[in-house]
């Protein structure tokens, strides 16, 4: 580069170049571009930081005309830099085949949300864990409890309408925000298309309900209602004192900008039964919920490998996991463990029928504990008289 | 795409009719370009391919919010391994890191012969020759210039313009010349 600049010609020079250069020529101290650089607060390395600016510069040359573009880049790597959510920017964060729409007052999908709704509709689909799917008479009957952008039951029925098969979907949320949001995105997804307009015998619904109070979640288990074939849900999970303190636990740009609603339990739901502490409380209500629904497959996200234990311990005490398979999955289910991931755990269970011994629980995947599967045995579902086998 | 199309209209084309292929084939690209190319590698089984989990620091979950989708693969039986991480969506950058995957294992197990390479030298071929065009013809403006400025005066105006418009473009091919001397073969 040197051999291109202090000569009589320069000035000349640079205003025959195009600006791109023209810049890096003016600059000769800075190794980081300006843009890169209003990223890194938030970002902490180059690499995502250069990600991120490519993906914002995408977004801006979508949106924006060409004389706008580079102040537009520059303000929105400003508020990047500040804390505010990438996804919150750009609007929209990709969840398997779809295009979530984000929005504050909604919590953004996370990629361990993504990567275990995957998995769940792996086994579905490919490994028959609610049964052989033609021979379901009715349609695959699937609820979401704190359903938040209806991520996951968007995604479920996305994945099993593709395929041709029967299916009812409901996302139960609290937030008004979350169901318009949710809806949305249903219509958003319906016009990128994503989602096929539901044809007959498939639906999909977005219900506002209070998962705390009785009158409410009753209409989901009213008798002589269908059976649930898959209970789901992400439900807040931060304890109040790691919320509030500064630790550094619960990342900056979520505290300030993603709703506290959706991740830290209010105070006033009341004490958490023996074994569990107080943000755990959504677990056993949960699972007191599970009872009336009775789904085949149940599956909880949880927030770190501590709660993990403790929900997996006290799911061992729980009549809804009687006779039923538990399992722990880490952040990528469907990757092979590290050497050092343990595989399996066993938990210290008063169960009288387990006869005081510990319950082994398989763990599955590799990263950090991130959901707890539970599955009623294959062959203990009612399907007829035929026996089915794995 | 429809070059792909195309080309594999012109490797089947004994079992295609001479009909069939002719309604395949009409891109612009010269035909000699087609038969040469092979077909696109596909990415290998999903037996041989072991993905990895990158781990991010800290605690996971809803607590933070990665917008790192990166994906890393190995192709076990040659050890290749590759990572993607162009788009936001872990899917999408699934299946991109498969293709080149694809492609790196072409590369190495048929070296000169791979469609990556065959492509690049094509490329290189066809740059040469733009490269060589583009001399022959400001070698022949400066020329024209040299002698027109002997010839004629009257003129004068005129070639001053011409000389305005050069220059920049004379500075950059003088500078990608000391850059790469002997980069054309």
């Amino acid at each position: 580069m040197s051999h291109l600049m202090i000569r009589p010609a320069t000035s000349r020079l640079l205003r025959t170049l195009p600006l791109r250069r023209h810049s890096s020529l003016l600059r000769t101290n800075s190794s980081i571009p300006p843009n890169l650089a209003l990223l890194l607060p938030t970002c902490k390395d180059l690499e995502s930081a250069r990600n991120e600016l490519r993906w914002l510069r995408e977004h801006v040359e979508k949106t924006t005309s060409p004389a706008k573009a580079p102040a537009v880049v520059t303000e929105l790597c400003r508020q990047r830099g500040q804390g505010v959510p990438l996804q919150y920017i750009l609007g929209t964060q990709p969840f398997g085949s779809l295009e979530i729409l984000c929005r504050p007052n909604v919590l953004i999908p996370r990629a361990a949300t993504e990567s275990y709704t995957n998995h769940l509709l792996d086994l579905i689909i490919s490994h028959n864990v609610i049964g052989p799917l033609d021979e379901i008479k009715e349609s695959v009957n699937v609820i979401d409890v704190c359903t938040g952008t209806g991520c996951i039951p968007l995604q479920v029925f996305a994945s099993l309408q593709r395929r041709n098969i029967m299916v009812d979907v409901k996302g139960v949320d609290v937030s008004p925000h979350a169901l318009e949001l949710a809806k949305d995105n249903l219509d958003h997804n319906v016009k990128q298309g994503n989602i096929a307009s539901p044809r007959e015998g498939q639906s999909i619904g977005f219900h506002k309900a209070d998962v705390f109070r009785d009158d409410e979640m009753d209409i989901f288990s009213k008798p002589g209602q269908k059976t649930w074939h898959i209970m789901t849900s992400n439900p807040p999970y931060i304890s109040e004192e790691v919320w509030s303190e500064d630790t550094g636990d619960v990342e900056l740009s979520v505290r300030q900008h993603e709703p506290r609603l959706a991740l830290v339990p209010e105070r006033n739901l009341g004490d958490a039964p023996e074994g569990l502490e107080r943000h755990d409380i959504f677990y056993s209500r949960l699972l007191d919920i599970a009872m009336e629904l009775n789904p085949r497959i149940l599956l909880l996200e949880i927030g770190d490998d501590a709660q993990a234990l403790r929900v997996a311990e006290y799911c061992t005490r729980h009549p809804f996991c009687k006779s039923r398979i538990i399992e722990l999955w880490r952040d990528c289910p469907d990757i092979k463990p590290d050497a050092n991931e343990q595989t399996e755990i066993i938990l210290e269970s008063s169960d009288k029928d387990q006869g005081g011994f510990g319950r082994k629980v398989p763990i599955k995947g590799s990263g950090q504990l991130r959901a707890i599967y539970v599955q009623q045995p294959i062959e203990s579902m009612d399907m007829g008289d035929r026996k089915i086998a794995c | 795409m429809l070059r792909t199309l195309s080309q594999a209209a012109c490797f089947n084309s004994g079992r295609f009719s001479s009909k069939g292929v002719s309604r395949l084939s009409f891109t612009t690209a010269p035909k000699c370009w087609l038969k040469q190319l092979p077909p696109r590698p596909g990415p290998p089984p999903d037996s041989e391919i072991e993905e990895f989990y990158l781990k991010g620091s800290g605690p996971g979950g809803q607590k933070i919010n990665k917008t790192n989708s990166a994906v890393q693969l190995r192709h076990t039986p040659t050890g290749i391994v590759v990572k993607c991480q162009s788009t936001r969506s872990r899917d999408q950058n699934r299946k991109a890191a498969r293709e080149i995957l694809a492609q790196k294992i072409d590369e190495f197990r048929n070296g000169d012969q791979a469609r990556s390479a065959i492509v690049g030298r094509i490329k290189q071929k066809k740059s040469a020759s733009a490269d060589k065009k583009k001399r022959r013809k400001y070698k022949k403006l400066e020329e024209d210039r040299e002698s027109g400025a002997e010839a004629a005066v009257e003129g004068e105006a005129e070639s001053n313009l011409a000389q305005d418009q050069s220059e920049p473009v004379q500075e950059s091919t003088r500078d990608r010349g000391a850059d790469t001397p002997k980069a054309i073969p």
